[in-house]
């Protein structure tokens, strides 16, 4: 199944792209996304994505714990935000 | 949520109007774009949101104002994109019967956008681009409301 992928801000930057298309097994968990991720872009390129500060939202909704991923699920990573 | 500057006194006309006759106090705040930081010079600002997301974000902090306060209505405008140095980049009215409710839901509703508003911030510096990160005193504040019923509790 096919999972789009969005990065924010200081990880867009760090990473050097704002998108990617994921291609992952039925109900991935956050494991496998991160597995996926590595593969595609390297282990240097993705260490910014493990930060303890980074979170992640699944369809614009933050997810703490353990989820598992649907075709067409749009997944974001966002570092700590600073509206206002 | 948009590029363009906003007019206080136009958005403040349009919170009186939609208030209704029983407001009696309206609270309004305004952030600018600080024109220096830590003796360094800043020529401006870079605000990148999660179209939808933020939304979704704005409209939460304000529920919960509205849910914890006796409001007649509430405006927001947060701005997005490249904004110069003195800049406005949000501003907050609030409309209540009373001062207390409304200046206590301006003040909520900030500490809330600082740090549950899906935005970031890029700082533009004389001496480079630097990403602004919360300060452990923007949650110290936002945490500062837990568990106080209303405005009256003094804070």
């Amino acid at each position: 199944m096919r999972v789009n992928v969005l990065f924010f801000a200081s990880l867009k930057e760090d990473l050097g792209c704002a998108e990617i298309e994921l291609q992952l097994s039925e109900l991935a968990s956050r494991a496998d996304l991160f597995d996926c991720l590595t593969n595609e872009l390297g282990s240097a390129r993705v260490a910014p994505l493990f930060a303890e500060n980074v979170s992640i939202a699944i369809n614009q909704s933050i997810e703490k714990g353990e989820f598992t991923l649907q075709s067409g699920d749009e997944v974001a990573f966002l570092p700590p935000i600073t509206g206002g | 949520m948009q590029k363009e500057d906003f007019s206080i006194s136009e958005e403040y006309e349009k919170c009186c109007v939609a208030a209704g006759p029983e407001c009696g106090a309206v609270a309004t705040f305004t952030g600018l774009v600080r024109k220096f930081e830590v003796s360094t010079s800043v020529s401006g600002l870079h605000l990148e949101h999660y179209p939808g997301m933020t939304e979704k974000s704005m409209e939460n902090i304000v529920a919960k104002a509205r849910n914890r306060w006796s409001l007649q209505h509430v405006r927001v405008v947060h701005r997005i994109g490249v904004l110069e140095a003195g800049s406005q980049i949000v501003l907050v009215i609030v409309a209540s019967s009373h001062r207390p409710d409304a200046f206590a839901a301006c003040e909520y509703i900030m500490d809330f956008l600082k740090t549950e508003a899906v935005f970031w911030k890029k700082e533009i510096r004389s001496d480079g681009e630097i990403w602004i990160k919360s300060t452990s005193h923007d949650y110290e504040r936002r945490d500062g409301w837990a568990g106080e019923p209303s405005a009256t509790v003094k804070r």
